[in-house]
């Protein structure tokens, strides 16, 4: 018989002990858990190819051609439709991946790991803005990047990590959110640092300047680099707080533009989820309501860790980005102490007087007091392949939490 | 009512009003714009008033060991 508060406890203190690091670079199908060459990894909970929306189709269609298992984008649809591919969650697979977050066995993949609690976690590189894999897009001008991405961009980056060792994540991502980043839609201080860290290691690498001083201007060229750090990063974290007897702490919350879907640590594997909702916030010029897609991504991990829209009171320029003004950046992050139960021993907040950021969300909570997670994050156009068409503001649905109290009362009550 | 009781109400409405305020903050900020002074607590009823939600929550809290 566990004790609620006790296995609470428990979770909370395995979350603020996590400690990830970065140790290293494969591709997905030599290092991801379960991975196999039919398979597809995605964001959000689990989902059906007819129940996907546009980009998550768009970039299924262009992985399978990327990966050698279709020729052509109208081959992997057909393939997709048919049942000859695996579809599976990141989550199950200990790993994460932003918007669609698709994945396939020959893209490179980072590899972290919880120094603490034993974790591996993994998430691909980020390909860069506009038109690419994880809005749908899957031209030739994508798949071409992916090729470079796979032969030079990652086998620099490799030999980089060999040469310079482990990189702390945690220490980063503390730094960058004492440099205005909250590193869900702000990650600029995160691929500064980034950078500083591997930049010296790079230049050792054998191979030629040219090549090197394009992945320079690659990483450097995308503010949203690090976000493929911090999302594995904050899943290390959560996952070191997973299923603990009896504790109501939140560890996944995730989209796959469909539905959204939440698991909880005391009630091991199960999904909870409800209709992915869709994002308020500021739309780039020319893009009105109509032409957003519902919520979708596995960088809600970051919220589920204290990170992202829970600390958006360290990143008050977000606000140019989401809508809203500074003081409703401090005003959501305080917000956000109501339904956690621990403030983060690492993460600390400079315009809360350093508090630290609002961590371990609490099933029961959030349905005592009807107060939803916040989160901040990018929209996709509903059709595959038009890319990002603005960003803002957004809650899980109810439901999630309604059902998961159900089963926690059904198991534990 | 009594005398004494309708002479308290009228003491009341014209001796400075100071008001707090549960919930919905559009009642507080009429009050401010007429410079009565106000304090706004964030309150909601629990669970939102969802019957099945708050009867599974005391279940849940009823039980220190789970």
């Amino acid at each position: 018989m566990a004790d609620l508060e006790k296995a609470n406890k428990e979770a909370i203190s395995r979350i603020q002990s996590s400690q990830p690091y970065l140790v290293g670079l494969s591709t997905a199908g030599e290092t991801v858990p379960g991975m196999k060459k039919n398979m597809v990894l995605h964001a959000g909970p689990p989902i059906t190819w007819e129940r996907m929306c546009g980009p998550m189709r768009g970039a299924v269609a262009g992985a399978l051609v990327y990966e050698g298992l279709a020729k052509n984008v109208e081959e992997a649809e057909k393939l997709a439709a048919d049942g000859e591919i695996i579809f599976s969650p990141w989550h199950e697979h200990n790993g994460v991946g932003p918007m669609a977050g698709v994945a396939t066995a020959k893209m490179p993949v980072w590899i972290l790991k919880d120094k603490v609690h034993g974790n591996n976690t993994y998430c691909t590189l980020n390909e860069g803005l506009g038109k690419v894999l994880r809005y749908g897009a899957n031209s030739a001008e994508v798949l071409d990047r992916l090729r470079w991405m796979e032969n030079e961009l990652a086998p620099i980056l490799k030999e980089t990590l060999l040469l310079k060792g482990e990189i702390n994540l945690k220490m980063i991502i503390a730094q960058a959110l004492q440099m205005g980043d909250e590193v869900h839609n702000r990650n600029r201080a995160g691929t500064s640092l980034l950078i500083r860290e591997l930049a010296p290691a790079m230049i050792e690498v054998k191979a030629d300047t040219k090549a090197k001083k394009k992945v320079l201007e690659f990483i450097n060229g995308n503010d949203h680099f690090f976000l493929n750090l911090s999302m594995p990063a904050a899943k290390a974290i959560t996952m070191a707080g997973e299923w603990i007897e009896g504790s109501s702490i939140v560890t996944t919350m995730c989209r796959n533009g469909t539905d959204f879907g939440i698991r909880v640590s005391g009630l091991k594997n199960q999904w909870f989820t409800g209709p992915a909702q869709i994002v308020k916030g500021l739309l780039f010029p020319g893009f009105t309501e109509k032409d957003c897609n519902p919520d979708i991504g596995d960088s809600a991990i970051t919220e589920t860790s204290g990170l992202g829209g829970f600390s958006m009171a360290a990143a008050p320029a977000i606000v140019k980005f989401v809508g809203g003004s500074a003081q409703d950046a401090l005003n959501f992050t305080q917000k956000m102490y109501e339904i956690t139960e621990a403030e983060s021993e690492t993460f600390q907040i400079p315009s809360l007087d350093f508090r630290g950021s609002p961590t371990g969300i609490n099933l029961l909570k959030v349905c005592e007091l009807g107060l939803l997670p916040q989160i901040n994050t990018g929209i996709a156009h509903r059709m595959p392949g038009i890319g990002q068409v603005g960003a803002g503001l957004v809650n899980p649905p109810m439901k999630c939490f309604e059902d998961a109290l159900e089963a926690f009362a059904e198991k534990y009550a | 009512m009594k005398e004494a009781s309708l002479e308290n109400i009228t003491k009341l409405f014209n001796s400075e009003i100071r008001v707090i305020n549960l919930g919905i903050p559009i009642f507080a900020d009429e009050l401010k714009k007429q410079n009565v002074k106000v304090m706004s607590v964030d309150w909601r009823p629990p669970a939102g008033g969802n019957e099945k939600t708050m009867n599974l929550l005391d279940r849940i809290r009823a039980k220190k060991k789970v």
